[in-house]
């Protein structure tokens, strides 16, 4: 079979397809020829491929509308297994060779759908807001229904499989950002990019030109595509503009950001060969040109959603790019002159034009003469009320109407066609516009939205802006494009006479039914919203359109009711007795097409989704077994296993390594912030609760800081380097919050402190070992500090070399254990982690994570803020009198708040110990405490457990938790129900559970 | 000295590619100080500029260089100063004796932190890639400094006088860094010198 007899609806000659390249693609698993320049859209319609799915309620046949972004029937599911892609429109899909593309619903196929006759008899059973009332009542019967709505709803299926392409994201600047490259968004380019400006152009299509790759005219003499191709020869060719096809701005940002998709590889497969299969550009703008176009608008009627019934424009537009004519008996609806324009096309073509039924009754003009001198019949004030067929057009319904397109005036009559075009009038794409927050306006003179006045640097030009003809978007263009420059238009345009009559605003069709009893008329062709279901939500009290948008779901698809919402808009503006302006539109927001979340997530997935930070000794972690935690953006070693160990085992044998002899950890992510200036120590008096006048060089103090609200906000060690010289440190996770809040009080509050602070945090790695033989090894290593107990202190630090290396060593200790923490500069820090594993092995030194040093510190009742704090603790309600400095100068922060009445009281929930009444038992992280369980449900809560772990030392469970007034309920017992039925008993402690004397840490 | 690793000791290089559209080569071991003090001081400023040889640049995001020294602009109070390898504990010295009494902060970060150059014939689109500032050569000139991101890791970025970048990379995250710079730079080559 030849392709020529394939592609029934094809034209021997004409269009932009090349037909030296024959494609093929199989449809629904039949396989059918196009060629190279088709869309899916105009093959399927070359090859008479009338049904493309099934409608979303109804099941009812649904064929090829449009021809451009405002599909809304015709969404594929393209290709197969991983590769496949939901939704996509035919009429945007380049053919490629081998595509393979099938409906998205219909079951068992699009051509005979059983669930058609669901949805005719069904159909009530889902009026408007048909969710809601769901929900409403019975609510037994919602699982029901659900299934009911699983099986008929929804469109295309995304792949389970992971995606095998890769996408990714640029960040693009310039002076002059033109979005569209129609004739406006050309002739503005190439003004600005003549002016030597930083231009970026952006078009959705493959190639430049817009309507002007289907359009007759002449520009300046030029055919309008020859003009368009050698405008975009003259924009390639210049460095500073930059050509974007295939892309499409799909959103308006502040600032004039834009968000442009390009899909680099689709038009050549399913997945790309190498690189990027699509790519967002991040697009900061100086000044923005919206050249963005208009789309068609349908007219509501009886069955318009039958296949067959298409756009106008679009008719034209797969006649004159693709080469193809949709149909062979051909009835033209329009509202205006357009119309005739395809009339005229379609005749050109070799087809039959029946009729052009203009709902005018007294048509005149350039066009409509033209038609007439064609020999069209044209049936001025009559209306198609009705398509007629079942499951494609055979008929058009005619009538006469009435001059306001209310009432039918005489009666029908039928003609004979299999293909409906119409011309409703035309919609600007304000969408861009308005995602800036800018409302469109309603313009009476040609009965659409216009873009608003926008806050930002916007420049429009052309049907964007109401200005349809083509000489009017060259013109606006190139005077746009020059404004947006600074410069001069170079260039003026003349596309000879584009004069046209008056058009009528008419969006509903009247029929001799009334609207509820008529046969349906679709509003949203992928929501199935009708002119009766609007009509219903208004009578229900929907009057908003944002309401009327989420009751009938009008404008709810992938299409965001590109071709429907102003018809919905009109209709329920009449119902409501208020004008379109009154009514106003919904409100519209990114994206402008569908874009995939694979764009969206370009490169930031898998291990570059967030920064993984390491410390210096990573490698030997990692070498050495460690399984990591996160804390912040850091790695940290979490436990040690060694082979055959569970984690419990690895614990406990970590533990008992720092109890009875040493272990190691790395401390290098503790926030480490350098303060220096003569005022430093005063600053510290102010932002930590306990006094740092005295504290003298070589001596460290622990602080807690608080937010003003008195509440436990940070904790560490700072030590006295020199009298105005301090090293803060701060929780890991922390560090950069304190950074900031100690910034925050200088420059704002205490700006004549002379004090500076710098994050030292990755300058320094930090070997912290711990246990009775610290010392030991410590000794072996440094010979240039008296180690004894008597000269280096708890809490002291001292210069000194350690193997070699220049080192701060500060003996402090989170353990409970003798404990020093080798602070080296980074570079040497894993050398540094080396030697002290080397001299430590014949103490069997071992490395320990952030869940021994969890439990170690636990035993000593150490608190962890973020773990046993929330920010909702006083220093007080942890048990912390003691760091609350009570004589200092100045205040601090936090401290007028103690006296609150709320944070003074008594029966606040404290910090404390918990020890399980069964020693073997660990009390779950987050179980509630309650002093009775078996109190009737809701019981009085006590608070909760913030940590709790195995002490391999004690041999029993630990646990610290938050009880109200816990400090007065010391030997209490209290109890954790548990979700699993257990009550789990255990008797309120001090939470030192181990050495509270502190003798260890002092040896 | 074998004691000593850079922040980026930790990579794993990519494979050797022929005619890479990207390059980078980390500058080891350079001295990093950043310096704090008033530069209305001119007591400040004189003696800043006779212990390094070169004024501190005063106007946002300018640089100054001389020899082996270079200067950034931080903030108005603040700069970051680049001196040869194992200088920085005497320049610091020096410093401190020149500003004895004075309201100042000199801070070594010469482990935490590294510099690394940026070059190749796809040097722009990775910047793109990478950066959301405009590194366009018409906003980005030769000297330039901006405190900006690279992917999702603070960076300083230097434009070097044959048109490369200079970018100062904290130690903790310059695994993450160089995880981003073999990604992006995958379609063009990247080679490691």
């Amino acid at each position: 079979m030849s392709t020529k007899q394939d592609q029934c609806h094809r034209l021997e000659q004409g269009g932009r397809i090349d037909r030296s390249q024959p494609l093929t693609f199989t449809w629904n698993g039949k396989q059918y020829q196009g060629y190279k320049g088709d869309t899916l859209a105009s093959a399927m319609l070359a090859n008479g491929i009338k049904i493309v799915g099934r409608s979303f309620k109804y099941s009812r046949p649904r064929g090829i509308f449009g021809h451009g972004a405002e599909e809304a029937n015709a969404l594929m599911q393209l290709g197969v297994g991983k590769e496949t892609i939901p939704n996509p429109r035919a009429t945007q899909i380049e053919l490629f060779d081998g595509l393979t593309a099938t409906a998205t619903n219909g079951w068992p196929s699009a051509d005979f759908d059983l669930m058609e006759w669901v949805g005719k008899i069904g159909g009530k059973m889902m009026p408007p807001g048909f969710y809601y009332k769901t929900f409403m009542w019975p609510e037994k019967m919602w699982m029901t229904y659900e299934k009911f709505i699983r099986k008929a709803a929804g469109y295309g299926k995304a792949s389970l499989e992971a995606d095998p392409d890769i996408y990714d994201k640029l960040n693009r600047h310039c002076d002059v950002m033109v979005v569209g490259a129609g004739p406006a968004g050309l002739a503005a380019a190439l003004e600005a990019g003549r002016a030597g400006k930083r231009v970026i152009i952006a078009d959705e299509q493959d190639e430049f030109g817009g309507s002007l790759l289907a359009s007759k005219q002449t520009i300046n003499g030029q055919a309008a595509a020859a003009w368009a191709e050698s405008a975009a020869a003259e924009l390639a060719a210049m460095d500073n503009v930059l050509c974007l096809s295939r892309t499409t701005v799909f959103g308006y940002y502040d600032h004039n950001f834009l968000g442009a998709l390009e899909r680099r590889t689709d038009h050549e497969g399913m997945t790309a060969k190498s690189g990027s299969r699509q790519r967002i550009h991040r697009i900061r703008a100086h000044e923005v040109v919206l050249a963005a176009g208009a789309l068609e608008r349908p007219l509501v009627f009886a069955n318009n959603d039958l296949p067959g019934v298409m756009l106008s424009g679009s008719v034209a537009t797969y006649i004159n790019r693709y080469g193809v004519v949709p149909g062979n008996r051909c009835v033209v609806m329009t509202t205006n002159d357009s119309g005739y324009q395809t009339a005229l096309d379609i005749t050109a073509a070799g087809r039959t034009v029946v009729a052009i039924v203009d709902t005018r009754q007294q048509p005149e003009g350039r066009l409509i003469e033209a038609a007439r001198a064609a020999g069209i019949v044209i049936k001025a004030g009559h209306a198609v009320i009705e398509a007629q067929g079942s499951k494609q057009v055979t008929d058009a319904l005619v009538a006469p109407i009435d001059a306001a397109g209310e009432q039918i005036t005489g009666k029908p009559v039928s003609l004979s066609c299999d293909l409906i075009a119409v011309a409703g009038g035309w919609s600007p794409v304000v969408h861009l516009s308005c995602h800036t927050g800018s409302r469109p306006q309603w313009n009476d003179t040609i009965a659409a939205f216009v873009p608003g006045p926008s806050v930002q640097r916007q420049h429009l030009a052309g049907a964007v802006n109401g200005e349809y003809t083509t000489v009017g978007a060259l013109q606006a263009g190139a005077q746009m494009g020059a404004l947006a420059a600074g410069s001069e238009a170079t260039t003026s345009y003349d596309c000879g006479d584009e004069s046209v009559g008056l058009a009528q605003a008419l969006y509903l069709v009247p029929h001799t039914k009334p609207v509820s009893r008529a046969p349906k008329q679709f509003v949203d062709f992928q929501n199935d919203v009708t002119a009766a279901g609007i009509e219903l939500a208004n009578r229900e009290g929907f009057e908003s359109i944002e309401h009327v948008k989420r009751y009938t779901a009008m404008g709810f698809g992938t299409d965001q009711g590109k071709t429907g919402n102003i018809n919905g808009m009109a209709i329920t503006a009449k119902n409501l007795g208020k004008t379109i302006a009154e009514t106003g539109t919904t409100i519209f927001r990114p994206a402008y097409t569908p874009v995939t979340f694979g764009a969206m997530g370009g490169r930031d997935i898998g291990e570059l989704l967030d920064p993984a930070r390491h410390t210096a000794m990573h490698p030997w972690h990692v070498e050495n077994g460690a399984l990591f935690e996160n804390v912040g953006q850091w790695k940290r070693p979490w436990y040690y296993p060694k082979a055959g160990e569970t984690m419990q085992q690895a614990l406990n044998r970590e533990c008992m390594a720092v109890r009875n002899s040493v272990g190691i950890l790395d401390a290098s992510t503790l926030g480490k912030i350098d303060i220096q200036g003569r005022d430093a120590r005063e600053f510290l008096n102010r932002v930590y609760t306990n006094a740092w006048s005295k504290l003298a060089p070589g001596k460290c103090r622990y602080g807690l800081m608080l937010k003003e609200d008195g509440m436990v906000f940070d904790d560490g060690v700072t030590a006295c380097l020199d009298d105005n010289h301090f090293l803060m440190t701060t929780t890991s996770g922390g560090a950069a919050a304190v950074l900031s809040w100690l910034e925050m009080w200088h420059q704002t509050e205490w700006p004549e402190l002379e004090v500076y602070f710098t994050s030292v945090t990755d300058q320094w790695a930090t070997c912290s070992f711990s246990g009775p033989n610290a010392r030991k090894v410590l000794a072996k290593l440094c010979d240039d500090v008296d180690l004894s107990a008597e000269a280096f202190k708890f809490m002291d630090w001292r210069a000194g070399t350690v193997a070699g290396v220049k080192a701060r060593i500060f003996r402090i200790s989170f353990t409970g254990e003798l404990a020093y923490e080798v602070n080296v500069p980074a570079n040497q820090g894993l050398y540094m982690w080396q030697q002290i594993v080397a001299a430590g092995a014949e103490f069997g030194i071992t490395p320990y994570g952030t869940e021994t040093m969890h439990v170690l510190r636990a035993e000593k009742g150490y608190i962890i803020v973020g773990q046993d704090t929330d920010g909702s603790l006083t220093p007080q309600d942890c048990g912390m009198h003691w760091i609350v400095g009570k004589n200092k100068d100045f205040s601090f922060l936090g401290k007028r708040s103690f006296t609150r009445p709320d944070t003074s009281r008594e029966d606040r929930k404290h910090l404390v110990g918990l020890k399980p009444k069964d020693p073997t038992v660990v009390l779950p992280e987050g179980a509630q405490i309650v002093p009775d369980p078996k109190q009737p449900i809701p019981m009085d809560m006590l608070g909760h457990v913030t940590s709790s772990y195995w002490s391999e030392c004690l041999g029993h469970g630990i646990a610290l938790a938050t009880v109200k007034s816990g400090h007065h309920k010391m030997g209490d017992t209290v109890y954790c129900p548990l979700a699993d039925g257990r009550v789990l008993a255990a008797e309120i402690c001090s939470p030192v559970f181990y050495d509270p004397k502190g003798e260890r840490h002092n040896d | 000295m074998t004691s000593m690793q850079t922040p980026l000791h930790n990579i794993t290089l990519p494979a050797s590619v022929s005619d890479a559209g990207v390059v980078m080569r980390e500058d080891k071991f350079r001295g990093h100080l950043n310096l704090r003090g008033n530069p209305q001081d001119a007591a400040f400023t004189d003696a800043v500029a006779q212990v390094l040889g070169v004024a501190l640049p005063l106007a946002p995001n300018t640089s100054a260089e001389q020899g082996s020294t270079r200067i950034y602009w931080l903030c108005p109070n603040e700069w970051l100063l680049l001196v040869a390898e194992g200088t920085q504990g005497q320049v610091e010295a020096d410093l401190r004796a020149a500003l004895a009494h004075q309201h100042i902060a000199v801070t070594d970060l010469s482990s935490g932190q590294t510099l690394v150059n940026l070059s190749g014939a796809k040097l722009d689109e990775l910047m793109m890639k990478s950066a959301v500032y405009d590194c366009h050569a018409s906003n980005f000139p030769v000297g330039k400094v901006v405190q900006t991101t690279f992917a999702k890791a603070g960076a300083t970025i230097y434009k070097c006088e044959d048109g490369s970048f200079d970018l100062v990379i904290r130690r903790s995250f310059s695994d993450y860094f160089f995880l981003w710079l073999k990604d992006a730079s995958k379609e063009y080559g990247l080679s490691v010198i």
